[in-house]
């Protein structure tokens, strides 16, 4: 049997029955690791011994016939920029290579309670900057489907790691994409909940306004089991929101009949990758076969999207990133003989190229003569993105869009162009615009045996909703991993 | 001909909240503590960590803008002022800059010709304190070391429109603070301690225009008579800058009070203000801005008030107890042991008050409890000491922690109310002075008036006049 195929729902199954252990599912995900990791560096640091006393505490528990969580015994991954408490947090950044968090972000202390085991923190983008985890300061994670391809970013490592079974499910963050497009590119569930849905805190923060965490699964409803456990208001960050939390397993195999999608003509214009339009329509016609109507809507304001956020995503990022200054943790260069060298000579040797690129870009919109230009002129174009949103919402229930415009690219193959890299992003960012909830769902595959997916985009808290969807065409296209 | 000039002066007074905790993160808002001891991941602004805004900190700000007349924003944002600088642990400060909490107040001062002028503040908001910069030498190599537990420490900053013209009026303007916000509960004030600091703007202009000049900061000050010294230094060097022609250039100045002198600072570098992503909008509902109004302490004019109303007081009585919150509170106790309240008022205002003072000490800080106040004024009331040596007796109790009686006793400062003591001095007296009590027989009374005071001459000062008066008008009737 390979444990480390399995679904958590599957895995959870065969604990339950007595059948496996949790010491025995983490040491086949570490042999695993041992096997792919080199080539794929999906992973930045393991912790095998931490996970192995975890996994062995839960079977002591199980076998003196204590009542256990869904979550107990199941290895996760954790992107670089979640903190867990004694374990290195790195961001895939030098200014961070050394630190170690001492505390745990509100979805570990979660997740721990559910008794999950944590094998490792996986790569990213450096600080999450990228759709290719190629501005990892350690290294590009390989696409496990081909390994001269991207696993796409920037929670690479995280979908890499699901797609290649080194980890049961791992836990992303999206800013603009960054869950949803290594998912589609990987052929993994990936799903960014609504804004606040999730708590942030411990996450290390890129843009406050567009970050959340979600997961990254083999399976629909692996997502709802990991969603279910880490959703919820957090006092310890005030952008949550106190919305109650469904009982998202519960409703995922009802019916979608009646079902209201639509088609947002600005996503499915010249440009689309042939085999992602195709993946997407046959998700559409599986839908309208199961019964939902299907119709065209307009989200005029698409067009500015990858402007906007490139002018509010940097500004905010530049902020966030001012407190890594060498002074209280983090790379310190000790060569300066003032201040000004401390701060110049650190965040110079910390940090990298594209991070350097969106801490000036940042910088210059925020600056006096360009504040209104640029930052206050994209926080307006937000504030239509997101009507056009709610008018639409007001026709349909659910969207239904490419996740990406083509699949996987080839590793070296953008890095030259940013702007052709940006654009990448182009139908994820709208959704982090907007605060929505969206979930890639693999669809199929291109000629080249690369995995394509189709995102489903709803209204504020409609978690349910796209999950049901989602679990819909997951089980007429043959189930958990069968595209 | 030369040109008359007036200054124009505008202040920028940060005022340490006294809440609990700091702004963003639990960590306890005190001072004096080992370095870096009330430090968390949160006011270190560790990778991940976000800010929550105590409730209690908005409460606190909200009452001192209500205090000064301000109108409430009920809806208002934080904004982060970037600069780099190791007292600042994220590479920006929350303040709120594009929407304060609060503004258009005023206070009330009396000016320099005695006209009441009413000096208006144009913005009260939110703002976090910066870490504490020490640098020290180890060995040979000099060193800077950073104290955090000041970071995130709630403050607000009260900035006035530029109403002031004299370092006199700036001056009443940072007393009327000193007096109104402790009053409101929400913070100490104490330029001494440095619970509160005062920057000011100064420019000069023709006297008669209405235009705004070029202004220089000045800032370190630590007591409201630095505060003027350091005004009317930049004054002058303005003036005499003009008078050379030289232009004013926009900078900030650092106030040595030794050499009494203002010289250049470097300034920090500066980037630019912007609206904070993560802190949510500061939402003040109806209610909860009641609830805050009603849990307010009483201002001083409305106390004023009620104690000439309650008390029977005169106005200028009732003033000159409620000075301060502590001061009314302290009256209020004396009255309530059974004072008569206009007896209370002369000895709290016109004694106890300056003779603290004198000691440089607050009420609090003396051994002088309003029970034992109490005490000495009932000893003064029935006529066991008198007024004189209830002074005495006064200055006794700052020093000697006994009851009052006991002092008076051991200090012999009640022995002229001894009945036997007083029978003696009366008696001797009335012996002394036949041609007195002849005339008092013959129904001059004023001799009464001359035996009265030859008693209290014997007595040392210690009897109580009226009590020598009356006990010698019943002997010399009765015989
Ligand atoms: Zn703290």
């Amino acid at each position: 049997m390979n444990l480390e195929k399995l679904t958590i729902a599957e895995l959870g199954r065969l604990y339950r029955e007595r059948r496996v252990s949790a010491v025995e599912a983490v040491a086949a995900y570490f042999k695993a690791i041992r096997a792919k990791d080199g080539l794929l560096h999906a992973y930045l640091s393991v912790n095998e011994s931490a996970a192995l006393a975890q996994a062995e505490a839960v079977d002591r528990d199980r076998a003196a016939g204590a009542e256990l969580p869904p979550l107990a015994g199941i290895p996760l991954a954790i992107k670089d920029n979640i903190c867990l408490r004694g374990e290195r947090t790195t961001c895939a950044s030098r200014i961070l290579e050394n630190f170690v968090s001492p505390y745990d972000a509100t979805v570990i202390e979660r997740l721990r309670g559910q008794r999950a085991i944590f094998l490792g923190k996986t790569n990213l983008d450096e600080f999450a900057f990228g759709s290719s985890t190629e501005n990892s300061a350690f290294g590009v994670t390989r696409n496990p489907a081909n390994p001269e391809y991207v696993s796409g970013g920037s929670s690479g490592g995280s979908a890499a790691a699901v797609a290649a079974g080194l980890a049961a499910a791992a836990l992303g963050s999206d800013t603009g994409g960054s869950i949803r497009q290594p998912a589609s590119f990987c052929g993994v569930v990936g799903l960014k909940p609504t804004y606040g849905r999730v708590s942030r805190y411990g996450l290390v923060a890129f843009a406050s306004s567009f970050d959340q965490i979600g997961p990254l699964t083999r399976s629909v409803e692996d997502a709802a089991v990991i969603l279910g456990a880490i959703a919820g208001p957090d006092p310890l960050d005030s952008t949550s929101v106190e919305a109650p939390v469904a009982d998202y397993p519960a409703g995922l195999e009802a019916p979608v009949s009646g079902l209201r999608i639509g088609l947002p003509r600005e996503y499915f214009g010249a440009g689309l990758d042939p085999g992602v339009a195709e993946g997407v329509e046959r998700g559409v016609k599986i839908l309208e076969k199961l019964g939902a109507s299907v119709r065209e809507v307009s989200l005029p304001h698409t067009a500015s999207a990858i402007a906007v956020y490139y002018v509010l995503a940097p500004a905010e990022a530049s902020a966030n990133l001012a407190r890594f200054d060498g002074v209280r943790y983090g790379r310190r260069m000790p060569e300066g003989a003032t201040m000004r060298d401390l701060y110049e000579l650190s965040r110079d040797a910390g940090f990298g190229k594209e991070v350097k690129r969106r801490i000036i870009m940042g910088t210059f919109v925020l600056s006096s003569g360009y504040y209104d230009a640029y930052y206050l002129q994209a926080q307006k174009v937000r504030t239509l993105i997101r009507q056009d949103f709610e008018s639409a919402f007001k026709e349909v229930d659910l969207l239904v869009t490419p996740t990406a415009p083509g699949p996987a690219f080839r590793i070296g193959s953008k890095v030259t162009d940013p702007l052709t890299m940006y654009l990448s992003d182009v139908f994820t960012v709208s959704c982090n615009l907007a605060g929505l909830p969206g979930l890639n769902l693999p669809v199929g595959r291109t000629a080249g045996n690369l995995p394509v997916g189709l995102q489903l985009l709803g209204p504020v808290f409609s978690e349910e909703l796209v999950l049901r969807a989602a679990r819909a065409l997951e089980r007429e296209l043959g189930g958990p991993g069968a595209v | 001909m030369t040109t008359k000039y007036e200054a124009v002066v505008g202040l920028e007074i940060h005022v340490q909240l006294n809440a609990a905790t700091k702004m963003f993160c639990d960590c306890p808002n005190r001072f004096g503590d080992e370095p870096n001891q009330n430090t968390c991941p949160i006011c270190l602004w560790f990778p991940g960590a976000s800010a929550q805004l105590s409730r209690e900190v908005v409460e606190k700000a909200v009452g001192v803008a209500m205090t000064l007349n301000c109108t409430i924003n009920q809806r208002s944002r934080f904004d982060q002022k970037v600069y780099y600088y190791p007292d600042l642990p994220k590479g920006f400060q929350l303040s709120q800059f594009h929407r304060p909490l609060a503004g258009n107040g005023w206070v009330e001062i009396t000016g320099e010709d005695g006209a009441l002028r009413r000096l208006r503040i144009r913005t009260l908001h939110l703002e976090e304190d910066v870490a504490k910069l020490v640098h020290e030498t180890e060995g040979k190599t000099r060193v800077s070391l950073v104290d955090f537990n000041r970071a995130g420490c709630p403050l607000v900053e009260i900035v006035t429109e530029p109403d002031m013209r004299s370092p006199y009026e700036a001056m009443e303007f940072v007393n009327a603070i000193r007096t109104l916000v402790p009053g409101a509960g929400g913070a100490e004030c104490s330029l001494e301690r440095g619970t509160m600091r005062v920057d000011a703007n100064i420019s000069l202009r023709p006297a008669g225009s209405q235009e705004l000049n070029v202004k220089v900061e000045v800032k370190n000050m630590n007591s409201v008579r630095g505060i003027g010294d350091a005004i009317a230094y930049e004054i002058k060097r303005q003036q005499e800058l003009i008078q050379k022609g030289e232009a004013i250039i926009l900078h900030t100045r650092l106030w040595d009070p030794k050499s009494g002198r203002t010289l250049p600072m470097r300034e920090k570098f500066s980037g630019p203000c912007v609206p904070d992503p993560s802190v949510p909008e500061v939402v003040i509902s109806d209610q909860w801005l009641a609830e805050i109004k009603n849990g307010l302490p009483e201002i001083p004019a409305r106390k004023q008030l009620r104690f000439v109303e309650e008390y029977g007081l005169t106005e200028t009585e009732a003033a000159g107890l409620t000075v301060s919150p502590e001061s009314a509170d302290y009256s209020e106790a004396v009255i309530r042991a059974g004072i008569p309240a206009r007896l209370a008022a002369q000895w709290i205002a016109g004694r106890l008050l300056p003779a603290a003072a004198r000691r440089g000490l607050t009420l609090a800080e003396t051994k002088i409890t309003p029970e034992r106040l109490a005490g000495l004024l009932a000893l003064v009331e029935n006529g066991k000491i008198n007024p004189n040596a209830g002074r005495q007796l006064l200055e006794l109790l700052f020093e000697d922690g006994r009851t009052p009686a006991e002092i008076a006793r051991e200090q012999g400062l009640d022995q002229a109310a001894d009945s036997g003591e007083l029978e003696k001095i009366l008696a001797r007296v009335l012996a002394e002075n036949p041609r007195a009590v002849e005339d008092f027989r013959k129904g001059r009374s004023q001799s009464l008036g001359f035996l009265t005071g030859q008693a209290v001459r014997l007595s040392g000062g210690k009897a109580d006049p009226r009590l020598i008066r009356q006990k010698l008008e019943e002997k010399l009737r009765s015989e």
